[in-house]
């Protein structure tokens, strides 16, 4: 979203556009789609008020995913050529009804995660990322004693974390995914969920706890671990819990 | 559900989803790593990706308790795609708010945007309207607007739609409100830009509201076709299915394309589906031209409606309805004599309403009938007899002319607000009632008035004309003040009859009042108070304190008074009565800082009234507080500040009451003394003498009121120097003082205090002393002894002991009044200053030396904060004489200039105060041995006062003595000739008049010395 004092009037047909307009019932950001239409004209004066004000930004956006200037000119670039050029740029897509900055924003991100995902296919690592994953499930225990444990009641304990984890509902679930698998921090995951961060906090703890909770009363129903057994991988998983509930999770997509 | 899209990512990771949707969305992530990564990555793409690095603001979150200008969010009603909506409190008026903060930021640097923001606020709180969501504040929060309104619980007619699919009778009463919104709107010259199902809200109660003018701007009749704003489409906004054709290709929106989004809405909910289907706007428009609707018809909208609608949609604007006032009545009218054939049972109800709303609607000329208990010839002819028989020709002669204009002023007022519901059908049924009540108000009280009077005693009818200036305004009733307030709860059904009788009771006192009969009034307003908190129903409780506390000002019960008007405006506050609560702020202002002499809280009161006065909008309150505000300016001193107020409120009051009326003549009165304290004697005399004959025109002769505008005058007549004109005029004032409040009145003591400062100006310290001290006694009996007045007149004594000799009474009074001064003003004040040079210098007198540090800091202080010349050279010359007192020559150097520099700049070389700084300035020049040059001034200035014939005699013994010790050193023998008996002739003057001991002591030295010299 711009600051709204500033008007601009491009070198299209007002025709056209109010065509274009009609066309995006629900449309609230006139002017944004008024510069995303002219854009898709190849209109200079447009191209560059786009350029100034959004492709600029990209790096910051994508900051998080990976700060490299190299990076971010790349996704630059496959930006500009995906939404911006050929007879039908994807840009035409964008409907009014959010701000064009918040459009950009998703695409870019979307433009650097693909970007992401062929690198890791190019490099062809897959089976030791899924390695890692598994060796994270339940910790990596120190103690010998502990290992054996965990090595006999490897696929018990994976169902019960797996029914504890079940037993969540769907933003309990999805909150403690973007927490420890996607690192989001807790002001982010806030927002998302319309929550201050004090809340999330709670939320987080709170999850824990059930998901603590649950797999203790699923692991001791489940026939063949012995109630000492029990005890024993409780305090494993308790001093392993965000390492473990990671590693399942990451796992299971 | 598939994959989010991006607008749902963004929505999602930046909070703005709604909650049922968000759930849904939320499904899809537990299931999709792939969306939720980029959810992920986009919520931590961070905010900066809404906004330019640059100016990116810290915002904290915005959660229950959030303070948004003066209101607290309690809860988060939505978001939209505009900006969310909180549910917030208003602690100041106790109401419930909605809060709209708008996305959109606006440059905080750009000083025009806030100023548009400010004037678009103002056009949208005047639209008040039962079916337009009230809009009452605009502010900033942050570097994003929001807007404070009226907070209607219920949903969306939408919703209301889609969740109840309502009846033809039910959707066609919901439009028809909605349509009077836009209606009023419209008249107010107010477009909305967007008008469609989910903007306009139906609240539990079933009313209509029209909100969201967001996208409104002002309307400009006629320039529907021009092209708007050099053709950018890049500027329109709105929705495109419920946009006018016109819109939608780059016109200016009008009047008119509001009614075709009015009509596209009502069509929808009529027939389930749009008129117009089409995707593009040419598609829409051929359409249109076409008259090409979808062809599927209802059995239940009868033919004559969709004729209506089809005209509302008309793809050239013109050829539309006139108005939505003109659609409103199509639609009301012809559909619903349909409807009657089709006997649908709604369709009797409304019939029935029709038929009891058409009789009365014709007439509007029932004004004359319902004053009539008020006022008619036979209760003219009734009321005249009762004043002559009293002997009250005079008041009868004013109080018929104020009657008559009043009645004249009712009776168009209610014409017009009846015509404008029932003929013109521009004004809601509410907004009548609100104003009928308000005249029905209005007429009781000059009902209740008359009623006093005809029965009342001889004392009360000669009374009359200071109630005239306390008769209701009937243009408020017609103005904003009745709309603005926000509607009162209704009695319960079992106490209304009590109620309005109790309010006739109010009406009964106020009337008391105005006749001046506070102690009947006190009874009535006590009883009704009590009653009024039996019976359990807050507005009438906040209404009835309002006027016991007047009732107990009136009597001059100051401290209960100050208890009823703070009780009124807590009663106000809990009852959330508008009306109540600004009109206790507005009093209480004048009462605690005028009346009661507490400037400062009075100057906090007056910062709490101006928003609620200004909200209510009622013009009479308004003046009222602006006059409190001026007059708490002049207390204060600051006097170009109050001088601004006043000549702003000139034609303001002149509109409201009229050029003669009295009320002009105070405000000239304000602006005397502003002039007078100024020290500008000429525009003081002007507007002395424009208040006295406004008021002699207003008021019948011989009342009190003229008692205080006779007196001005008198003084500035005496300060011009024109004597004998001056004590006629403080005869007549004092003769009309005592006549009203007998020996002992608080206008007495005024009259007398201005009287002995001019007695003394002339020397006649004895009879000023006398009529001084009187005035002291009677001013600490009335007004209190730390009031400014009784300080004053503490100081006027003082300087009398002091120019008699009697120094130790002299210290006494100006030690008192310093310090009383001091309490009241503050010590950097020039009130206090003046005070405490005159203090010094006494104390000198008696030879006390703390007194000359008094007198420098006098000046520093005056120097600093004072640009009146008048004060200036008090202080200075103070300063300069005592230095020079203490022989200290070259100290004094820069205080004599100072003083004779400023004497200079501000009087001709005839007025006697210059004549006495010259004198002093002679004095110094003398110490220097360089006054010869003086001589040519000082015989004009002796020759001036001479003439005078005995006016400020003091002045005329020193310039006498300055010219004779220049005279003295003269080398013309004949000219020294001349110094020995003016000396003498000024000595045996001072001795007369009683003068200062030291200047005594000095004349005498001299004019013995040369006498010696002479004889040897």
């Amino acid at each position: 979203m711009q600051n709204t004092v500033e008007k601009h009037c491009f070198n299209v047909s007002q025709e056209l556009f109010a065509r274009h307009l009609a066309a995006r019932e629900g449309a609230q950001h006139v002017d944004d789609l008024y510069l995303a239409f002219a854009c898709a004209q190849h209109d200079r004066d447009a191209l560059q008020v786009f350029e100034s004000r959004h492709l600029d930004r990209v790096g910051s956006w994508i900051a998080k995913l990976r700060e490299q200037p190299s990076f971010t000119d790349e996704v630059r670039q496959r930006l500009r050529e995906r939404i911006l050029l050929g007879p039908s740029p994807k840009i035409l897509d964008y409907s009014g009804r959010g701000p064009l900055g918040a459009w950009a924003r998703v695409t870019a991100v979307r433009e650097a995660l693909d970007l992401l995902e062929q690198e890791k296919a190019r490099r062809k690592e897959p089976l030791e990322e899924t390695a890692r994953d598994e060796s994270d499930f339940l910790g990596a225990a120190i103690d010998p004693e502990l290992m054996i444990l965990r090595q006999r009641h490897l696929p018990q304990f994976r169902e019960a974390f797996r029914c504890a984890l079940e037993s969540l509902d769907v933003n309990e679930r999805n909150l403690l995914k973007f927490h420890l698998v996607d690192g989001l921090n807790i002001a982010s995951i806030g927002k998302i969920f319309g929550k201050s961060r004090a809340t999330v906090g709670r939320m987080v703890i709170a999850c824990r706890e059930k998901v603590f909770e649950e797999t203790r009363a699923r692991l001791a129903e489940l026939s063949g671990v012995a109630e000492d057994d029990v005890r024993s991988l409780m305090r494993v998983l308790q001093s392993q819990l965000d390492v473990s509930i990671r590693g399942f999770l990451k796992a299971a997509q | 559900m598939s994959c989010l899209t991006d607008e749902q990512v963004t929505d999602l990771a930046d909070g703005r989803m709604e909650p049922a949707r968000a759930l849904e969305a939320q499904n899809h992530l537990d299931g999709c790593p792939a969306c939720r990564r980029l959810v992920a990555a986009v919520a931590d793409s961070g905010s900066q990706a809404t906004q330019p690095a640059d100016t990116q603001p810290l915002e904290m979150p915005i959660g229950r308790g959030t303070a948004i200008g003066r209101y607290l969010i309690t809860s988060v009603l939505g978001a939209g795609g505009m900006g969310a909506v909180y549910a917030g409190y208003d602690p100041e008026l106790e109401r419930r708010v909605a809060i709209k903060l708008l996305h959109d930021r606006i440059n905080s640097e750009d000083a025009d945007c806030e100023d548009r923001l400010r004037r678009e606020a103002r056009t949208m709180a005047r639209l008040v309207h039962p079916n337009v969501v009230r809009i009452y504040d605009v502010g900033i929060h942050g570097q994003r607007t929001f807007i404070a309104m009226e907070l209607v619980e219920g949903r969306t007619l939408r919703r209301w739609l889609q969740g109840e699919a309502p009846g033809i009778n039910d959707i066609m009463a919901a439009f028809a409100a909605a349509g009077r919104g836009l209606a009023a709107a419209h008249e107010a010259g107010i477009l909305h830009g967007d008008f469609k199902p989910d903007n306009v809200f139906l609240s539990h109660e079933g009313r209509a509201c029209v909100g969201d003018f967001g996208l409104s701007r002002p309307l400009e009749r006629g320039q529907s076709t021009d092209s708007f704003d050099g053709g950018t489409p890049g500027t329109i906004r709105g929705s495109p299915a419920y946009l006018a054709p016109e819109v939608m290709a780059g016109l200016r929106p009008s009047a008119a394309s509001d009614q075709f989004s009015f009509c596209v809405s009502l069509w929808e909910a009529l027939y389930g589906r749009r008129p117009f289907e089409g995707r593009s706007p040419f598609q829409l428009l051929a359409q249109a031209r076409a008259r090409e609707v979808h062809p599927e018809a209802s059995k239940n909208v009868p033919r004559a409606l969709r004729q209506v609608l089809l005209r509302g949609l008309d793809p050239d604007p013109a050829a539309r309805h006139e108005s939505m006032a003109a659609l409103l009545e199509a639609i009301e009218q012809r559909p619903r004599r349909k409807l009657l054939l089709g006997a649908i049972a709604g369709a009797v109800v409304v019939a029935c309403v029709l038929v009891l709303a058409r009789p009365g609607s014709a007439r509007c000329s029932g004004a004359a009938a319902e004053l009539a208990p008020s006022w008619s010839s036979a209760r003219r002819t009734a009321l005249g007899k009762a004043f002559h028989a009293a002997g009250q020709d005079a008041a009868w002669t004013v109080a018929d002319r104020a009657l008559s204009t009043f009645a004249a002023n009712w009776t168009a007022v209610h014409t017009n607000s009846c015509r404008a519901t029932r003929i013109e059908g521009h004004q809601s049924e509410e907004v009548l009632e609100r104003r009928s009540r308000c005249l029905t108000n209005q007429r009781e009280v000059v009902a209740a008035l008359g009623d006093l009077w005809l029965k009342a005693p001889k004392e009360l009818l000669a009374k009359a004309p200071a109630a005239l200036t306390s008769l209701p305004l009937p243009a408020t009733c017609g103005g904003d003040g009745p709309l603005n307030a926000e509607k009162l709860a209704e009695p319960t059904p079992e106490a209304a009859p009590r109620v309005a009788e109790l309010r006739r009771d109010l009406a009964t006192v106020s009337a008391q009042l105005a006749a001046g009969d506070p102690a009947s009034a006190l009874t009535l307003a006590r009883r009704v108070s009590a009653d009024a908190k039996k019976l359990g129903y807050p507005p009438l409780e906040a209404e009835a304190l309002l006027p016991l506390g007047r009732a107990l000002h009136q009597h001059g019960d100051l401290e209960l008074a100050e208890h009823a008007y703070e009780d009124a405006m807590l009663a106000a506050v809990a009852a959330r009565h508008e009306q109540v609560l600004a009109e206790s702020l507005v009093r209480l202002t004048r009462f605690i800082g005028l009346d009661r002499a507490r400037l400062e809280e009075g100057e906090t009161l007056l910062a709490r009234a101006t928003p609620v006065v200004a909200r209510l909008g009622d013009g009479k309150l308004a003046s009222d507080l602006e006059m409190g505000h001026g007059l708490l300016r002049l207390e204060r001193g600051d006097l170009e500040g109050a001088r601004k107020i006043f000549t702003d409120q000139l034609p303001i009051v002149e509109a409201l009451v009229g050029p003669d009326a009295q009320q002009v003549g105070e405000l000239h009165h304000n602006l005397f003394m502003v002039a007078y304290k100024l020290g500008r004697n000429g525009d003081a005399r002007t507007e002395a003498q424009l208040t006295l004959s406004i008021l002699e025109r207003a008021l019948p002769p011989e009342n009190p009121r003229l008692t205080i505008a006779v007196m001005d005058l008198a003084t500035v007549e005496a300060g011009l120097g024109n004597l004998s004109a001056s004590h006629q005029l403080f005869d007549r004032s004092l003769r009309i003082a005592e006549k009203n409040q007998g020996p002992e009145g608080p206008i007495v003591a005024m009259v007398l205090a201005n009287q002995s400062e001019i007695l003394a100006d002339e020397g006649d310290l004895t009879a000023a002393h006398a009529g001084n001290e009187r005035a002291l006694r009677i001013s600490t009996a009335t007004r209190g002894p730390t009031h400014p007045l009784t300080a004053h007149l503490e100081m006027a004594l003082g300087l009398l002991d002091w120019q008699a000799g009697a120094v130790p009474a002299a210290l006494d009074h100006l030690g008192r009044a310093a310090k009383l001064r001091e309490d009241h003003f503050g010590r950097k004040n020039f009130e206090t200053a003046e005070a405490l040079s005159n203090y010094g210098m006494a104390k000198l007198d008696a030879s006390d030396q703390s007194g000359l540090g008094m007198v420098l800091e006098a000046d520093e202080i005056v120097e600093q904060i004072s640009s009146n010349a008048l004060r200036r050279a008090l202080t200075a010359g103070h300063a300069c004489e005592a230095l020079l007192d203490a022989h200290r020559t070259d100290d004094a150097a820069p205080y004599c200039e100072r003083m004779f520099r400023a004497a200079h700049d501000e009087w001709p070389t005839d007025d006697p105060r210059f004549i006495e700084t010259l004198a002093l300035m002679t004095r110094f020049d003398l110490a220097r041995g360089e006054a010869a040059e003086r001589k040519p001034e000082l015989e004009a200035a002796v020759e001036t006062m001479e003439k005078r014939k005995g006016a400020w005699p003091r002045t005329l013994v020193e310039a006498r003595f300055a010219l004779a010790q220049v005279l003295a050193k003269d080398p013309d023998p004949a000219a020294r000739q001349r110094a020995l008996p003016l000396a003498w002739a000024a000595l045996d003057q001072a001795g007369d008049l009683g003068s200062r001991q030291s200047r005594l002591a000095a004349m005498k030295a001299f004019t013995e010395g040369k006498t010696r010299t002479a004889r040897r």
